[in-house]
């Protein structure tokens, strides 16, 4: 039974759509996906909104929601089809349009290739805004953990990005990892 | 590429105690830390266009149309 819903809270509500929306793309590479996920994760919390404490972080709670479901759903599919990690790039049909930022999609391809925990931790610190206690709530892990997870995401980017320091100086267009032509040989 | 990243997957071995401070070209290969904070920022910069790229992009109308739904459903 749907709960009564206050008018701020609906606000707030739409106001998180679009982050949840940003970090749903950044965690399975496909907008087409990442929309299922949201619109999931948006019913799940109507549904469960009077379990949601008014006052207390929206937008932490609803970002929860999401990861759970993405990563049972991904365990379920997993189960079903093995599923090596090369898929993710593989599926990256429709990347976030960036003018101007040519190695916007080789950066989501290289960002699809790091293992699941890892790629959620960079994001929910690097780009979401959420500090490390937020983010080891919100992934059920320790702070310490996330920590690592980050470190571990940071450099195996630069790597699979090929980035190091003289490219960095030289110029803004570096070498590219394709992500789609090399699932693993 | 792939031959690279296997290689190091398969080379996962404690970090080697001679490795240089500052050579941060390296970081990634020994696994745990050091790279510089330039890089880091290069990264994180990245990081940021990318998810705000997508978080400026306009809500689709189906999750306004959802919300609709549910409230309706609520109200009966």
């Amino acid at each position: 039974m749907p709960p009564k819903v206050s008018a701020s809270l609906r606000a707030s509500l739409i106001q998180e759509m679009a982050s949840l929306r940003a970090f749903a793309v950044s965690l399975c590479g496909d907008k087409e996906r990442a929309d299922d996920l949201v619109q999931e994760t948006l019913f799940k919390a109507w549904n469960h909104l009077d379990s949601f404490r008014e006052g207390t972080n929206l937008k932490a709670w609803l970002f929860t929601i999401l990861r759970n479901t993405y990563f049972s759903e991904r365990r379920k599919r997993k189960r079903e089809v093995e599923d090596a990690d090369g898929s993710y790039a593989a599926n990256l049909a429709t990347p976030p349009e960036q003018p101007g930022h040519m190695d916007m999609q080789d950066f989501l391809g290289a960002l699809s290739r790091l293992p699941d925990d890892q790629r959620e931790a960079l994001v929910l610190i690097g780009a979401a805004g959420f500090s490390y206690e937020e983010a080891a709530e919100i992934s059920n892990c320790a702070v310490g953990t996330i920590k690592s997870r980050v470190n571990r995401a940071r450099n195996r980017l630069a790597e699979l990005l090929h980035f190091d320091e003289d490219r960095l100086e030289s110029s803004g267009n570096t070498e590219i990892v394709t992500g789609r032509s090399s699932k693993r040989a | 590429m792939s031959n690279l990243n296997d290689a190091k997957r398969r080379g996962k071995k404690p970090r080697a105690k001679t490795q240089k401070i500052g050579e941060y070209g390296d970081a990634g290969k020994s696994g745990k830390q050091g790279l510089s904070p330039s890089l880091q920022s290069h990264i994180g910069r990245q990081l940021r266009a990318m998810f705000d790229g997508v978080a400026h992009e306009p809500v689709p109308d189906r999750f306004l149309q959802l919300l609709k739904d549910l409230e309706q459903s609520g109200d009966k």
